[in-house]
């Protein structure tokens, strides 16, 4: 439902200067050109304009409520020519009521007809014109505000469910860990137990689409990595490179994909040990994250955990995210595999 | 007294199947292997009667080892995804322990185990029903190593006895399966069964000639001709989209 055109403190303003004006000049034209007394001029001037400013109100709420599509908009000017008439015609019975002791004056009345007519025909008209223009724009304003809305729900639910499908083989391979621990190491056990309730508390953020400082996310990796290290500790080495002076804000739980990926990918692509390095660097208000991780390039097409799931649907972050799918990069060089991910800043 | 032997990439896993066993002294551990490669190796030199298995692990997985056994001992999956329980009982399965699993299951399944009606896995079996999941590798032995074929390096499969002939651009490796197993695996939208003997890999095929009346010959881009029955020369213009 749109809001009347009166609800606007604007145009309730301007309405009252454009009646006020229209009738002085009125009481100026009637008295001045057709040498009526001031008295009869006010009086005049004062029943006429009320009422037709009754009627272009009417004209306007009557549009409020039922908008005439354009096929039937000669329903409307059949409206406005009612109105009109009924207006011009009726007045006079209310002018009846004040003691109007001119003689010509009922002459006047009945020889001004038809320029009164037209003059309210003009101003109901453009009434009807102005409110059906604005109550149209009205709409659309709130049909694209409507979109919008939807399209922003959408969008928050993808980027959720592409988050969620991402924990819980993890989850469930942790706990078969920790599950193990328990009896052998139980410190160690405890430890993990801590490092994979901070994880998972940290992934729970609800707020997608705030960032974090890249520093707080390298923290969330390294809780990430801790525990993937009990799971892989014979195999799966780490390096990471980064300036711990950066200053940049990255999405949440993009980094910690990436790795993933990389880890998997290397652990399930090759039998040694998997060196997975991580570089961060920040220029030209762009934040790079290179991750490399070993593959065997003799089955790199037989293999799709390289560029299966986890790459899609960061890819599909990125371009929700930023609007824009240059972000996600990968090459290979000899037995490295490469992702690049850049965060405008 | 019975084998087993233990695969699982991660040390942790395997130590908690270790540990539950510990309560029984009847099952016996051969080894412990932690890929698919391994695996295969240790069940060919020991011949145990029970492998606890990972489904996923570094090169082969877990389904794909089993193909490549000729006679598959007693399998017991062990893994955190469940999407594989299904195709795990239709290859018959022991049992399919999902991680992390207590002892009260473990038990479960060994008492499966030890109870007198052991199913014997069916590899033949291990195939996954719907074609949306279809395979995009396959994996051969030859000379004892073992070959990963991604899919699109076949050229054409051919029947050939009991056995079917993989054919790639360096050579043809042979494999125990059905054609009709190959024609459920690989994707309808890249390979075709032109013909009683031959699966094709459609991208491949570049010109298809009369041969006869009733045939056709198709033609693939490496110069090799292949014959194509009648209702495999419809299936090939229905995809070519002719």
């Amino acid at each position: 439902m749109s809001k009347s055109l009166f609800a606007y403190r604007k145009f309730n303003a301007l309405f009252i200067v454009l009646f006020l004006s229209w009738t002085i000049t009125h009481i100026w034209i009637v008295h001045n050109v057709f040498k009526f007394s001031w008295l009869t001029s006010i009086w005049d001037s004062i029943i006429y304009n009320t009422i037709l400013a009754g009627c272009a109100i009417i004209i306007s709420l009557v549009l409020l409520f039922y908008k005439p599509v354009a096929k039937s908009i000669w329903i409307s000017l059949l409206m406005v020519l009612v109105i009109t008439y009924i207006w011009v015609e009726k007045s006079p019975f209310f002018l009846s009521f004040v003691n109007i002791s001119e003689n010509n004056y009922l002459e006047f009345i009945n020889q001004s007809f038809s320029v009164r007519f037209i003059f309210g025909l003009m101003i109901n008209s453009s009434v009807l014109g102005v409110s059906w223009f604005w109550y149209g724009i009205e709409e659309q304003q709130e049909q694209t505000k409507r979109r919008q809305k939807l399209e922003d729900l959408a969008k928050e639910a993808e980027l959720l469910s592409l988050r969620q499908k991402l924990q819980p083989h993890f989850l469930f391979n942790s706990l078969n860990s920790i599950s193990a621990l328990v009896v052998v190491k139980p410190e160690q056990a405890r430890t993990m137990i801590h490092q994979l309730s901070d994880f998972l508390r940290s992934t729970l953020r609800q707020e997608e689409n705030k960032k974090f400082s890249i520093i707080e996310e390298m923290d969330q990796l390294d809780l990430y990595l801790a525990i993937e290290k009990v799971r892989f500790g014979h195999r799966l080495n780490t390096k990471i490179e980064i300036d711990k002076n950066i200053d940049a804000q990255v999405p949440a739980m993009i980094l910690q994909p990436v790795v993933e990926n990389a880890i998997k990918f290397g652990l399930y692509d090759t039998t040694g040990t998997v060196d997975i390095n991580i570089k961060v660097t920040h220029t030209n208000k762009v934040v790079t994250i290179e991750v490399s991780n070993p593959y065997d390039p003799s089955t790199r097409f037989a293999n799709d955990k390289g560029t299966g799931f986890g790459l899609n649907s960061i890819q599909r972050r990125l371009y929700l995210l930023y609007a824009r799918n240059d972000l996600l990069q990968i090459k290979e060089e000899e037995n490295l595999f490469i992702t690049k991910i850049s965060i405008p800043q | 007294m019975s084998t087993c032997i233990i695969i699982d990439d991660e040390p942790l896993a395997r130590s908690i199947v270790i540990e539950y066993l510990m309560s029984y002294p009847e099952i016996k551990i051969l080894a412990e292997c932690s890929d698919g490669f391994e695996g295969m190796k240790a069940i060919q030199q020991h011949q145990p009667d029970l492998v606890f298995l990972d489904v996923q692990m570094p090169k082969i997985n877990g389904f794909e080892l089993l193909e490549l056994i000729d006679n598959p001992p007693c399998i017991i999956f062990t893994t955190a995804f469940d999407e594989y329980a299904l195709k795990a009982f239709e290859a018959n399965a022991i049992d399919y322990l999902l991680k992390p699993f207590n002892k009260d299951r473990f038990d479960k399944a060994i008492q499966k185990f030890s109870s007198n009606s052991i199913p014997k896995i069916n590899t033949e079996q291990l195939q996954i029903p719907s074609n949306a999941n279809t395979q995009n590798r396959v994996v051969v032995k030859s000379d004892g190593k073992i070959k990963i074929i991604p899919t699109q390096e076949i050229q054409y499969i051919e029947a050939n006895g009991d056995n079917v002939k993989i054919m790639t651009s360096d050579g043809s490796y042979s494999k125990n399966k059905t054609m009709s197993y190959f024609e459920q695996q690989l994707s309808t939208n890249d390979f075709v069964r032109i013909h009683r003997s031959y699966l094709v890999n459609v991208s491949l095929v570049t010109r298809i000639d009369a041969y006869d009346k009733e045939s056709h010959l198709a033609v693939l881009s490496s110069g090799i001709q292949l014959p194509v029955s009648k209702s495999g020369y419809q299936k090939l213009k229905e995809l070519l989209g002719m």
